[in-house]
């Protein structure tokens, strides 16, 4: 069932929204409703734009009513003053736009936080103004009449009917490449980075670049309505374009719920009626609508679209089939950690050789400080290839920091670091990925939202290729690689035992299910070192030990393992090598009931007042 | 008039304005510290105190001292009443959630103050006539004076506010570390109360003191309350000094502008200069970068 | 004085306390020790009412405080030194001190609050000449001083201790076991979390271990300190005996 919900639904929902479009005009004669339907069409096309930015890039916009102004000033300016073709008209107002995007995107979205809104904000009252005052060009306040309608040759768009066919093309259109970069890389790419955008950057997606992109993408959606406005109308005034409507437009994609493009299109279709419909209400029109905001946004945050969506994701994942598949995986998983005991059983704890093959890392004279404290001092060790290794010590000790140094997340480290036969220094996290090194993370960093499978398929974000025009337009290759990558993905799954779940989202995950989802996204890279952040945080003692299963099952392909993990139970049973550190620097090295025997570690961990 | 006493004119007329944006950007300011958002329902607070003013004073005909203090105490009853039916029964802490509740707010006030008081331009009288005393050879308004003095008024009480009182510094240690706050016995959600309360009071005293030298309409506060999130911006989101800094730079720089190169796009100055503190230093002139709030 | 009954908590949808019991007698140190992820900041945070998903009860003197909020535990005299010390930055070294006395604040003189500052003052002599200055400009050791004189004046019947010694240098983790040593001198009553076993068994008079949210030894402090359970709680279970 889940299944269908995912491949199945977006088709058709489309042939539905198709028949819908067909239909409405045969349906009704009234003008007037033709009318509305074709402002909330273009309304639609600007919504849908704006809900990629907000929904997926995680960025608010205030000045998209600005971008629709620029996009039916230029249109109604150039083909009355200049007397320029419509069509080259409408392709000169999407490039300006694209341009003006651009420039206030570029400084604004290289940084943390709701920068964008503010200088979207400030833009958008400037244009406004310059629409006003400027009026030897624009008309003034009292706006720009007589703008042509649009034509092909002798045919032309004149009547609300035609208007109505042109404009919910353009929407059904819009809708379709939306859905279409939303389901591909960079769509689940920008959804990752609205979940965690650390992890993200880890997978190697460019964060910044995409935001930009985004935002430019959805400029040029408002910019293509604002010049069928112009057309349609014939008539355009500042008014229409001032910051209140950009608070609308980001009103109807907040309501309908950010990241659902059906869930927008709803909220479209609401908040622009709904001026109509409270037209009774005369004067009280805007209290209303004001207080109809606010209780939507007290008890429906997420939007009413994603309500519904959630409601109906959290159902499939509470009955549906996957009943009788988790049964089938569960058996499967506690069979194959029986199988790892049982073996644990016959071989003892013979460690594995270690220091016989080459290290696959090898760390020396590493030193951090931050502001004065020493994290890391001087330390040097080796991590053996094809073996488990643990990094222990009390708290504080230094154990995450070294693994931020290693997956090159700090690089102001002093000291020297090779992976293999390569030295790492200056190398960042999707560099590191790159070269083979995945990792987990302490805080569990999933992509909430987001189905389990896609989860991992950003896993592969790095190695693979498609881009924004690949997946707008699903260019050649677009398909073969997206299959590539689910196919994997499901490889992986199958290796966690977590199949069964793939098409859910992460966040119904059990918390022992979300450690191995993370651990399935680092190896979906076929790395030949993962790093695992304490993987057994938090767990019972059943799913510790799947945990510990799966990562000796991991061992057994011949990957190595490095794990900072505070269960000593799991630690000492399946580590071949366990390094330990103590403020900083590395006090003890060795097997783990050299370990246990140490007296220095023992000191450590138990502390005492000297 | 000479071009010394014509600048003198444009700055004096510049810390005016940048008085009032001052004030407002405070108010900005006080409702991120404690909340991390950005309350747009602020511009509305601003309306508030003017038109409550011209109710007081000349519908009820009630003393000027009298009708200040009863305006600055209604809105600062109506930004609680903000906090406490809008933001604190919110089911998500998102800030993008919470901003835009605060959106909503707006629009249902500005609706509520249309339906009462009516879409006319009105107008308050100065405080204490309107003849013009002479400065430095520039012609200042009495009502400017006041202006003046009362914002230095307003600031230094809040200074001694937030640096003497108990409940002033228990409102600064909740903005730094709320949990931490909470187990010192402070109830953080009555502070955040005392946050929207005071940013209401700020906007009122703003609203009352301009309007004078403006007109009054239900909407006064839009374009007043923007530039002065725009002077919160430029100070430094965040930063009370910054703030006050931000809105008298805001307003100087305006004056200047519309005196200097031209009026028409006076109101595209203050604008003009948010996106470029964006684009060029976006932590404002006093900011602390990244603040530890999100 | 303290009595925990039964306390289960959950932390992100696991079960971060499992049925935990404990109890805490007036005039005694109790320190519950355990390693990292055991479950005992969250135990503190239950306690002290800011930690919101939990079941069981929790009785203070004799009074059921389970449903009581964060300040009313406060008012009632369970103060909390939160572990990494959770200072006010930005407020001065004397305004923290004054932040721990909010609640008493209205009843008390501002001559008398500064007195009590001046007391907190000579307790820690390393705070001396930095009333004014801002707590995020001290060292480690110094916040650390600045946190338990905060907690010291909410004037606690019980104060409860979360991990004092985390992170500083040897010679601090001294100066902090002193300070605890003196607090119970003074007959106050502490509940101590700490990750250094010998170091808080060595001025406790009982003990818990909290091992994976569960209780798994508890008696005296010296018994304790000679149980070979304590060294399997942080080092694991011995690989041999397997």
């Amino acid at each position: 069932m889940a299944q269908e919900l995912h491949s199945k639904r977006a088709p058709v929902s489309l042939i539905g929204l198709a028949a819908a479009i067909v239909l409405f005009p045969v349906l009704t004669q009234n003008p007037y409703y033709l009318n509305v339907a074709n402002i909330i069409g273009l309304n639609t096309i600007v919504v849908v734009g704006l809900n990629l930015l907000i929904g997926y890039a995680g960025q608010i916009s205030l000045g998209h009513a600005a971008f629709y102004g620029l996009g039916a000033y230029i249109s109604g300016v150039l083909t009355v003053t200049y007397n320029v073709s419509p069509w080259i008209a409408l392709l000169s107002a999407v490039c300006v736009t694209a341009l003006l995007a651009m420039l206030i995107g570029i400084p604004t979205l290289k940084l943390h936080g709701h920068y964008l809104v503010m200088a979207t904000l400030g833009f958008n009252l400037i244009i406004n103004i310059i629409m006003v005052q400027w009026d030897s060009v624009t008309g003034g306040p009292s706006g720009f009449p007589g703008i042509p309608n649009l034509s092909v040759g002798q045919w032309s768009f004149d009547s609300d009917r035609k208007m109505y066919y042109l404009i919910w093309g353009v929407v059904f259109v819009a809708i379709v490449l939306a859905l279409n970069l939303v389901r591909s890389r960079p769509g689940r790419a920008l959804r990752a980075l609205h979940g965690s955008e650390l992890a993200a950057g880890c997978f190697g997606v460019d964060t910044k670049s995409y935001k930009v992109k985004i935002f430019v993408l959805s400029a040029i959606y408002a910019s293509l309505a604002g010049s069928l406005y112009a057309h349609y109308l014939t008539f355009i005034s500042p008014k229409t374009f001032d910051i209140f409507f950009s608070v609308e437009l980001v009103t109807m994609v907040i309501v309908g719920g950010m990241g659902s493009i059906w869930g927008v299109l709803f909220g479209t279709i609401f908040l622009t009626s709904l001026p109509n419909v409270l037209h009774f209400f005369d004067e009280y029109k805007d209290i209303i609508y004001g207080l109809i905001l606010v209780l939507i946004l007290i008890f429906m945050p997420q939007g009413v679209g994603v309500a519904i969506r959630e409601k109906w994701w959290k159902r499939g994942a509470s009955e549906g089939p996957a009943d009788a598949a988790r049964g089938l995986v569960a058996s499967g998983r506690s069979e194959s950690a029986s199988v790892e005991r049982a073996k644990d059983g016959a071989a003892g704890v013979a460690p594995l050789a270690v220091g016989d093959s080459k290290p696959i890392l090898r760390i020396r004279n590493v030193s951090l400080n931050f502001g004065g404290l020493m994290a890391l001092a001087d330390v040097s060790c080796d991590i053996p290839d094809g073996a488990i290794t643990a990094l222990i010590g009390p708290n504080g000790a230094g154990k995450t920091t070294m693994i931020n140094v290693i997956s090159g997340i700090h690089r102001r480290h002093r000291g020297r670091l090779f992976f293999g036969e390569t030295e790492t220094r200056g190398l960042n996290p999707h560099q590191m990925a790159k070269m083979g090194m995945a990792r987990t993370f302490q805080n569990v960093e999933l992509f909430d939202h987001m189905t389990v499978l896609e989860n991992v398929m950003v896993g592969m974000h790095a190695g693979t290729r498609n881009e924004f025009l690949h997946s707008l337009f699903r260019l050649p290759g677009f398909t073969r690689e997206e299959r590539l990558i689910e196919g994997r993905a499901w490889e992986v799954l199958a290796f966690v035992g977590l199949a069964s779940k793939g098409l859910f989202p992460a966040f119904g995950l059990s918390f022992g299910e979300q450690k191995r989802l993370e651990i399935a996204r680092a190896l979906v890279t076929a790395p030949r070192l993962v790093l695992l952040d304490e993987p057994v945080a938090g767990l019972n003692m059943t799913e510790s030990l799947e945990i510990a299963g799966l990562i000796k099952k991991i061992r057994s392909q011949g990957i190595s393992v490095l794990l900072v993990e505070h269960d000593m139970n799991v630690v000492m049973k399946i580590s071949d090598k366990i390094i330990v550190l103590n403020f900083g620097t590395k006090i003890a090295e060795g097997q783990p009931e050299e370990i246990q025997r140490n007296e220095q570690v023992l000191s450590a961990y138990l502390g005492g007042v000297a | 008039m000479s071009s010394e006493t014509q600048l003198a004119q444009f700055i004096i007329s510049g810390i005016t304005t940048g008085s009032i944006y001052a004030l407002i950007a405070l108010g900005f300011c006080i409702i991120h510290n404690a909340t991390g958002i950005v309350n747009f329902a602020q511009v509305d607070f601003v309306s508030l105190g003017g038109l409550m003013m011209y109710t007081l004073l000349l519908s009820l005909g009630l003393p000027l001292i009298l009708s200040f203090a009863l305006a600055v105490l209604t809105v600062t009853a109506v930004g609680a009443l903000v906090e406490r039916l809008a933001i604190r029964p919110a089911r998500s802490r998102a800030v993008i959630v919470l901003i835009f509740i605060t959106i909503g707010a707006s629009i249902f006030m500005r609706g509520g103050f249309k339906v009462l008081w009516g879409k006319n331009q009105m107008a308050l009288p100065h405080f204490s006539g309107e003849s013009p005393l002479v400065i430095l050879g520039a012609a200042v308004l009495p009502q400017s004076l006041w202006i003046l003095f009362i914002t230095l008024a307003v600031v230094g009480l809040l200074h001694f506010f937030f640096s003497r009182t108990r409940i002033g510094k228990a409102i600064r240690a909740t903005s730094y570390n709320p949990r931490a706050a909470a187990l010192m016995g402070v109830n953080v959600n009555r502070m955040i109360l005392f946050s929207f309360a005071l940013s209401g009071a700020l906007g009122a005293v703003a609203g009352i003191i301009i309007v004078p030298i403006t007109t009054l309409s239900y909407e006064i506060g839009v374009m007043l309350g923007l530039k002065g999130f725009a002077a919160a911006v430029l100070g430094g989101y965040g930063n009370s000094i910054g703030a006050v800094i931000g809105g008298l730079l805001l307003g100087v720089l305006e004056s200047l502008g519309a005196g200097l190169i031209s009026s028409t796009y006076k109101d595209v100055m203050a604008f003009a200069i948010l996106v470029t503190v964006l684009f060029v230093k976006p932590s404002g002139l006093l900011g602390y970068g990244d603040s530890e709030r999100r | 004085m303290l009595e925990v009954r039964n306390l289960k908590a959950y932390y992100r949808g696991n079960q971060a306390l499992k049925d935990v019991s404990l109890e805490v007698n007036q005039g005694e140190i109790v320190c519950l020790i355990g390693a990292n992820g055991a479950g005992k900041s969250t135990l503190l945070n239950c306690i002290s009412g800011v930690h919101e998903d939990q079941a069981g009860q929790i009785l203070f003197e004799g009074a059921d405080i389970t449903l009581a909020t964060a300040q009313a535990r406060v008012k009632m005299g369970i103060v909390q030194v939160p572990e990494n010390r959770q200072l006010f930055g930005p407020l001065t070294v004397e305004e923290n001190l004054e932040m721990g006395a909010y609640l008493r604040a209205r009843r008390i003189s501002s001559a008398e609050l500064n007195r009590e500052i001046q007391g907190i003052m000579e307790r820690f002599p390393a705070l001396k000449s930095r009333g004014r200055q801002r707590a995020h400009s001290l060292s480690g050791g110094e916040q650390q001083m600045v946190a338990m004189g905060r907690g010291l004046m909410s004037n606690p019947r019980l104060l409860l201790l979360d991990e004092p010694s985390l992170g500083l240098a040897p010679i601090l983790v001294r100066e902090v076991f002193r300070t605890v040593e003196e607090l119970r001198n003074e007959a106050r009553t502490i509940l101590l979390v700490e990750q250094n076993a010998l170091g808080a068994l060595a001025i406790s008079q009982r003990a818990y271990v909290l091992e994976t949210g569960r209780v798994t030894l508890s008696g005296s402090a010296r018994d304790l300190a000679e149980n070979d359970g304590v060294r399997r709680a942080f080092l694991g279970h011995d690989v041999l005996a397997q």
